[in-house]
């Protein structure tokens, strides 16, 4: 110890939150809601790497047997005798868990954040960012008052996670981390800056979150340990391992002052209105909603941002706060933010469908799944009807328009696939689905005259006689009235996907389809299936 | 009458990735179909027309050459419609050369379209295509018959794409000369969807051209049931699945060979397209692959003498050299019957290119051996290309090469593995680019790569394809079972997993890429590229050309392996070391012969960096068959493979050798055959000639017996012919069945590994020159392998360990005295120089900075001053050294000189601004840097650093650090189980050690064979399988292992048989550092 510790007053407070297993208690609690849940001893999460699957986390159990990270799969398969549950590491899906997780600390404290490396990480970097790194920090200085003991409090919330998390409380962010992360117990709890001390000494240098290159090079000489690295005089330090280390040093002991990143982080987009006196009835409750949403529309624009989901929260007159959610169906939000009247006309029935009882004191509603646009501008006059964007805005007003009436169920939209196959060559897609949102162009395999501009939805068997191989037939019986016909062309033969279980009737099944025109100039599309030699009618031209 | 019909249009799989027949299926099915001809058309490339020849020469059947070039025309540009210069339409068309110079012209326009673009994309532009044009047949594809994936790009519309296909066929139409009408627009009836528009369109445009139609079908796979594995070629082409490929797969599966009725039926409302292939076919024919001849160089002899003249006169001159005491009789008459052999087969040329290429090395001091049938004949011996005297060893040239055998002499050069870079330059430059390339070799899919893509291609997981392609043996055998598959957690009755099993099995032996052949060069008096595509490698500086050695075997044309071989460098620099040293100059020719020291210590198993015989099943080996003389090692060097493994020969031999068993001989002529193999086949050679001898063979039969036994697995039919060959003809000579049966057991031994007896002799020569430098001079022998790695068996850290076994000292790498080799530093004290480690072995070092240290080494040298002792005064004298290079030294703990251990090296370096270090730093005195709190380093954690750094340590054996440990587990030493120590064989022992070494032979059963390294010495661990699956992971992946198992010994080779095998944690006793051990 070169120095006395500081004197730091007022006393700060930091509680880490550490799971080492966090990805693969997410997929053990997703497996576990199974139904019938499943519960895999060993879970093991893999990742790819150039032609190599390796594994990315293992839980408890699979630690236990050797297996650990960056282990190829095939060794760790080799390493236990129990079978291996796995699946692909998804590190977005755990970090927003990470993430509603630390929502649901903001009870312990209005600061808390998740570790900086991770949260600044780009998605595509993620999977590689140190296990270390995911885990959750409280400032809880000044909240003693509330918590009286906070002690006892790590010590609860420890005992909250029932042994996945590994918790430290310390009198600075670095060094509950640093607790947390390599302490032996589970929980740790520094509660004054000499204990800080004596125990820090006995941490590895990487506890003190400096970038590894750092660690290693102290490796080279000899410098494991916080302790060791004490013994140094700090400039011999900074010399060789830069500012880097004293500031980390710093942050340890309380030295320099770090806070924790914390997560209250987009500005809130909301509008809060008191009513004084109370709404009564239902249906101004109603106006006031509506009249709340369309100004904070208004403001969003302004921002140029728009939102896909609000949230009411309705405080009545006894301070019981209800909270109703309701999103916008719409396709196109970023065209119709600013058409007020017709985002009325949507949610208003929306908004008549949740209900309301007593009379309200307060109405907050806050706009949610924020997404940022361009402004571009808009037909300047109003007979530019044809102008793309006006268009696309016609389009959205009127397919949010049937989603509000009918529900978001009921309303899809082609999308076309390319194959071979008619009946799979086009699929209904949810309107709200994510793909909807671009699926205008896709590639269009066939010219439109190749192909009937009407499809039955099954085909229908018909009665008619045709010369084989490959001759059109001269009549054909559909729906029991007989068509004479006067041409035709084919046939265009179309092999079943061989590979598609489901199509994949019987092997090596063809159809050769006709376009035919009967005595009234009415074409048809016809095929004959090469194995059972029966017609149907697939469709016509209208 | 019966309907008469050829294919045109045929894409084989020589067409990477897009035909899915083999170029000989093809040309049999069409025979099987009663086509008149067939045209093979690969997509810009001949790649497959020898084997396709080939084929239809067996089949009788006219085969038409010819190529689909893909032309980049865009169309007229000018005009309104069509300018979309981004939208690229490929064109393309058939070729077919109705002349021997046409197709010459052909090939030459590939090899530039080849030479100019990338591998994929090939394009001819539209007036190179017009050049050629009048000379050819060309049949014009319309782009409407084709997928989306053929056009590359779907955005074109078909008015678009008429209209350019009409400006297209018009230009080619004005260009073509009125007399020659040999172009023709290729019509498919395919059943597409697009049928109707395509049909008007082409039939309008041949029409308004007046170009007649041909009938073709497009072909891309022989029979229709190959349809799945076109499509999952598309979708490996296109980097997708099946499912997900759509309309870039075909629709239907209508391009295979029709019948011809069927295609007249097809084609009924076009007679005319139907008779037109006639009038093609009929053109094409001018040409065939029997045009190509081949001329050996001619300058090749210097002007006014004729090549043997010239060929006479320089073997009679090097036989004076190397007989100086004359020319004994039997040579000279050797000499004369091959001489007169070569003039009568024309080979002279042949062996002047290698006498010239070997001169090339020789002036530059490039250290070569050839070895071969040809290669070691008296004539090679006389001109220097071998240093095998023939005479010695009973290699009779005569037979191997022969008029009957049809088949060009066979000689490999080997050169120094560092520099035969150079040989081949020379060849491209003596010759020129044009006339000199690399033989191509075919990669094709084996079971591995077949199942990863075709699982891809069909959409499994990731993981299902690995499980399949670790499993490869259950699916490639014949133990498809559903338990096996339950093993692998797949359903065997998955209809996707039946279909990629039943696919990759196609796929299996399909060419996937051309690649270099490991060094086959064809010379060509004429320019080469108009004989065959010169295609640029992979490797700059390099051209291809598209056939493989099959192929121009086939052509009866010349190559020359040049061949890179290790071992040659190292006995190069080691004659270096020692004439520097001792001033004596030796050459592969002039060491002493018959050195019974040198026999000694291989009969004692002391080989490692011995050529050839220092691999554990050799070094097993020599302790048994005890080699006493120059022919012995020709066998060792022979008898160690899967051949003779697998045909039972190894133990017959040995116990004859060893006079436990007397040989036998069914009669005189198997005597004189087996004779000097004590009854035992163990050479290639004898086995052909007992075939010969035997069952009244030619030689030429017995070459294509030699042939087919290397595709003895994959046709059956082949073999089961010369089964009974070979057995009706032994026993028409009176030999029994049963023997007649051994004898096929024994060629069919070697039919893939066996080695021929020419081979081995070159080889042994190598065994003999190595193990000799070993004997005399091993501080001089480990400098040369040092300095040569990679190569060999075994790592630096074993040679190391190795040499000082032997008394040589080996001092750790300096940043001062450390050269980027390993150097010989005079030894007082010793009878070897010592050895000091060079800076090529330190990880992570750029050769740039070596160079930057190993320059001031040298000037220090000269100038003899002292050497640097303090860290300051270092970076002074090298001032371009940066401080990641210190780093790098310091890791290596080379840094010793400058008074600085390893960890205090580092807390120096670390302190060290990032620039070399200005002049005035000599002057100021450093602050005490808190050097004296570093904690040292432990004597063990020294030698992790030092296997980290460098892979190996001069300090102690790392199980060294761990004996009490193992002394506890009552392990013994490697030494203490030799004979001398009283051990009895059978004994349970354990050992424990590093394992360098980790075989697991295809020959073995399953065996895997592990060499266990201790403080002491190295043993042998055999592993049974059963014990192998137990404990599968602690075999394949552990660096040290304690074995227990009974003891075996041969000689002094020790053998553990192994019962259990448990971890050896080598870093119990670690202290702070955080180092991963690794061999």
């Amino acid at each position: 110890m070169d120095k006395a510790p500081p004197q730091k007053n007022p006393h700060r407070w930091f509680l880490s939150l550490y799971f080492p297993t966090w990805s693969t208690d997410v997929t053990k609690r997703k497996l576990a809601s199974c139904i019938p849940p499943l519960t895999p001893s060993h879970i093991v999460l893999t990742k790819q790497h150039t032609q190599k699957i390796l594994v990315a986390r293992a839980c408890m159990q699979a630690l236990a047997d050797g297996i650990h990270p960056d282990m190829d799969l095939a060794l760790a398969r080799a390493r236990t005798t129990s079978s291996l549950y796995i699946e692909p590491f998804d590190p977005v899906r755990d970090k927003t868990a990470l993430q509603t997780l630390a929502t649901w600390c903001l009870r312990f404290s209005p600061l808390v954040g998740v570790d900086y490396e991770l949260t600044r990480a780009p998605v595509g970097a993620l999977a590689n960012i140190s296990p270390l790194f995911w885990g959750i920090s409280i400032d809880l200085t000044g909240t003693n008052r509330i918590h009286k003991d906070l002690s006892r409090l790590a010590h609860t919330i420890h005992s909250l996670f029932k042994g996945s998390a590994r918790v430290a409380l310390a009198p600075t962010y670095s060094a509950a981390w640093g607790f947390s992360r390599f302490k032996t117990p589970a929980l740790t709890t520094i509660t004054s800056y000499e204990k800080l001390y004596t125990h820090a000494a006995s941490l590895p240098i990487a506890a003190l979150r400096v970038d590894t290159d750092i660690v290693t090079q102290l490796t080279t000489v000899g410098i494991l340990r916080i302790g060791d690295l004490l013994r140094f005089p700090r400039h011999t330090l900074s010399k060789r391992f830069g500012k880097a280390i004293l500031i980390a040093l710093g942050q340890f002991t309380g030295e320099i002052e770090e806070r924790v990143a914390t997560i209250t982080p987009q500005e809130q987009h909301k509008i809060v209105k008191q009513f004084e006196p109370p709404l009564p009835t239902s249906s101004r409750i109603i106006a006031a909603i509506i009249s709340l949403h369309s100004s904070l529309c208004i403001s969003l624009h302004e921002k140029h941002v728009h939102a896909k989901r609000f949230v009411i929260a309705i405080t009545d007159t006894d301070d019981n706060t209800i909270t109703k959610e309701f999103s916008l169906p719409m396709v196109e939000t970023r065209t119709l933010q600013a058409n007020t009247t017709h985002i009325t006309s949507i949610i208003s029935p929306i908004v008549e469908r949740l209900s309301f009882s007593g009379e309200v004191g307060c109405i907050e509603l806050s706009a949610h799944d924020i997404v940022p646009f361009i402004p571009q501008q808009t037909a300047c006059t109003p007979d530019h009807i044809y102008d793309s964007s006006t268009l696309q805005a016609n389009h959205a007003t009127l397919i949010n328009t049937f989603v509000v009436r009918l529900g978001k169920d009921s309303v899809a939209r082609v999308s076309l696939k390319d194959t071979h196959m008619p009946e799979e060559s086009f699929s209904y897609t949810s309107i709200i689905s994510k793909e909807s949102e671009y699926c205008a162009e896709s590639s269009v395999p066939y010219t439109p005259e190749e192909r009937p501009s009407i499809l039955l939805q099954n085909p229908e068997p018909i009665t008619t006689i045709a010369m084989l191989p490959d001759k059109p037939p001269s009549w054909i019986k559909w729906r029991r009235q007989k068509l004479t016909i006067t041409s035709g062309f084919g046939p265009s033969r179309i092999t079943y996907p061989w590979w598609d279980d489901n199509i994949h009737k019987s092997p090596q099944c063809e159809r050769d389809y006709f376009t035919i025109q009967d005595d009234t100039g009415r074409w048809y599309w016809v095929y004959r299936d090469n194995k059972t030699h029966s017609w149907f009618l697939h469709g016509l031209w209208s | 009458m019966k309907a008469r019909y050829a294919e045109l249009q045929v894409t084989t799989n020589y067409s990477f990735l897009r035909g899915a027949s083999h170029p000989h299926e093809y040309v049999w099915r069409a025979r099987e179909l009663g086509y008149t001809a067939i045209g093979i058309t690969d997509y810009n490339s001949f790649a497959g027309i020898i084997k396709a020849h080939q084929a239809a020469r067996d089949a009788d059947i006219q085969l038409c050459i010819g190529c689909r070039l893909t032309i980049d025309y865009q169309g007229d540009t000018t005009s309104q419609s069509l300018a979309h210069s981004d939208e690229q339409c490929l064109q393309s068309v058939l070729v077919y050369p109705t002349s021997r110079s046409a197709y010459g012209k052909l090939c030459s326009l590939l090899s530039d379209g080849r030479q100019r673009t990338s591998k994929n994309d090939f394009l001819v532009s539209l007036d190179e295509f017009l050049s050629i044009q009048n000379e050819c047949v060309s049949v014009i594809i319309p782009p409407f018959f084709q997928t989306r994936a053929h056009l590359q790009n779907n955005s074109v519309s078909l008015n678009t794409s008429t209209a350019i296909f009409y400006s297209l066929c018009s230009i080619i139409k004005e260009n073509a000369s009125p007399q020659k009408t040999s172009i023709s627009i290729a019509f498919s009836l395919q059943y597409a969807t697009t049928a109707k528009h395509a049909v008007t369109a082409v039939v309008q445009t041949s029409h308004a051209l007046s170009i007649p139609l041909v009938a073709t079908n497009d072909v891309f796979y022989h029979i229709a049931e190959r349809y799945t594995l076109q499509d999952t070629l598309t979708a490996i082409r296109t980097g997708t699945t099946v499912a997900q490929a759509g309309t870039a797969l075909f629709q239907n599966r209508e391009r295979y060979l029709k019948a011809p009725a069927e295609m007249h039926r097809l084609f009924r409302d076009f007679p005319e397209a139907l008779s037109r292939i006639h009038h093609i076919t009929e053109i094409a024919s001018g040409f065939s692959i029997a045009q190509l001849t081949y001329t050996y160089p001619k300058e090749i002899a210097p002007e006014g003498k004729t090549p043997h003249q010239y060929l006479k006169e320089l073997t009679y001159k090097g036989a004076q050299e190397r007989y100086p005491n004359g020319i004994p009789t039997t040579v000279h008459a050797a000499l004369r019957s091959e001489l007169s052999l070569i003039k009568e087969l024309q080979y002279e040329k042949y062996f002047l290119t290698c006498f010239d290429i070997v001169s090339f090395a020789k002036k530059r001091g490039i250290l070569c051996q050839g070895r071969g049938a040809a290669a070691n004949s008296v004539v090679c011996f006389c001109l220097g290309i071998t240093a095998v005297d023939p005479t010695k060893i009973d290699l009779l040239f005569a037979r191997f090469v022969s008029k009957e055998r049809e088949e060009p002499p066979d000689i490999d050069i080997d050169f120094e593995h560092e520099r035969r870079e150079e040989v081949i330059q020379y060849i491209y430059e003596r010759y020129g680019r044009d006339r000199a390339a690399l033989v191509a070799g075919v990669v094709t899919f084996q079971p591995r790569s077949a199942i990863r893509e075709v699982g891809k291609a069909l959409g499994l997981s990731l993981e299902t394809v690995s499980t399949l392609a670790r499993h490869t043996h259950h699916w490639t055998g014949n133990t498809l079972s559903a338990e096996t598959f339950q093993e692998m957690g797949l359903n065997l009755f998955d209809p996707t997993i039946q279909n990629t099993l039943s696919l990759t099995r196609e796929l299996i032996g399909f060419p996937r890429h051309l690649t270099q052949h490991v060094g086959g060069f064809i010379i060509c008096d004429t320019p080469l590229r108009e004989i065959v595509p010169i295609i640029p490698a992979s490797m700059a500086g390099r051209t291809i050309i598209e056939w493989d050695k099959n192929d121009i075997e086939e052509l009866g044309m010349l190559k020359i392996d040049v061949l890179a071989l290790g071992m040659l460098t190292c006995i190069r620099k080691a004659f270096e070391e020692i004439q520097k040293r001792t001033g004596i100059e030796h050459s592969l020719y002039s060491i002493p012969q018959d050195d019974p020291a040198v026999y000694d210590m291989l009969c004692a198993s002391d080989s490692m960096g011995v050529f050839q015989v220092e691999s554990r099943a050799q070094m097993a080996m020599l302790p048994r068959l005890r080699p006493r003389t120059f022919y012995d090692l020709v066998i060792e060097v022979a008898i160690v493979r899967p051949g003779p493994i697998q045909g039972n020969m190894v133990h017959p031999y040995l116990r004859r050798r060893q006079g436990l068993e007397r040989p036998y001989y069914p009669d005189k002529r198997v005597e004189r055959i087996l004779g000097k193999t004590l009854g035992v086949p163990i050479f290639q050679e004898q086995a052909m000639r007992l075939a010969i001898s035997l069952a009244n063979f030619t030689p030429g039969e017995a070459e294509k017996l030699r042939r087919a036994m290397s595709a003895w697995k994959t046709h059956e039919g082949v073999i089961q012919r010369f089964k009974i060959r070979i057995i009706k003809g032994m026993t028409e000579n009176g030999y029994s069945e049963s023997f007649a049966e051994t004898c096929l057991n024994q060629i069919k031994g070697f039919s893939e590994y066996g080695f021929p007896e020419s081979h081995a002799a070159s080889f042994a020569h190598l065994v003999y020159a190595s193990a000799w430098i070993k004997k005399h001079y091993p501080a001089e022998f480990t400098c040369a392998l040092l300095n040569s790695q990679p190569m060999g068996f075994y790592a630096p850290a074993q040679l190391v360990e190795d040499a000082r076994r032997h008394g040589v000292h080996v001092l750790p790498i300096d940043a001062q005295d450390s050269a980027w080799d390993a150097t010989l530093v005079d030894n007082p004290n010793g009878t070897h120089p010592s050895i000091r480690l060079g800076l090529r072995l330190v990880r992570g070092l750029r050769t740039s900075q070596a160079q930057e240290l190993e320059e001031n080494r040298l000037l220090r040298h000269q100038d003899s001053t002292t050497e640097a002792t303090s860290l300051d005064t270092f970076r002074v004298r090298n001032p371009g050294i940066t401080k990641h290079t210190l780093s790098i030294l310091a890791r290596a703990d080379a840094l010793r000189s400058l008074n600085l251990s390893r960890r205090n090296a580092h807390w120096q370096v670390q302190a060290l601004a990032a620039e070399p270090a200005p002049l005035d730093t000599l002057f100021t005195t450093r602050s005490d840097d808190a050097t004296s709190q570093l904690l040292p380093l432990s004597e063990q954690a020294e030698m992790f650093s030092d296997y980290e750094s460098h892979g190996l340590s001069l300090r102690a054996h790392p199980c060294s650090f761990i004996r009490t440990n193992l002394d506890k587990k009552r392990c013994n030493t490697i030494e203490s189980l030799h004979v001398r120590y009283g051990i009895k064989a059978n004994t349970r022992v354990s050992v424990g050690g590093l394992v360098i070494t980790r075989q697991r032979p295809g020959t073995a059963k399953g065996v895997v064979f592990l060499t266990l390294e201790d403080e002491t010495g190295t043993a042998n661990v055999v592993i049974r399988p059963s014990l192998f699956t137990e404990q599968r992971e602690l075999v394949m992946y552990s660096t040290a292992l304690l074995v227990h198992g009974k003891l075996q010994r041969i000689g002094e080779v020790i053998y553990l048989e192994a019962y259990s095998l448990s971890a050896l944690a080598l870093d119990t006793v670690r202290d702070n550092t955080h180092s991963c051990y690794s061999v």
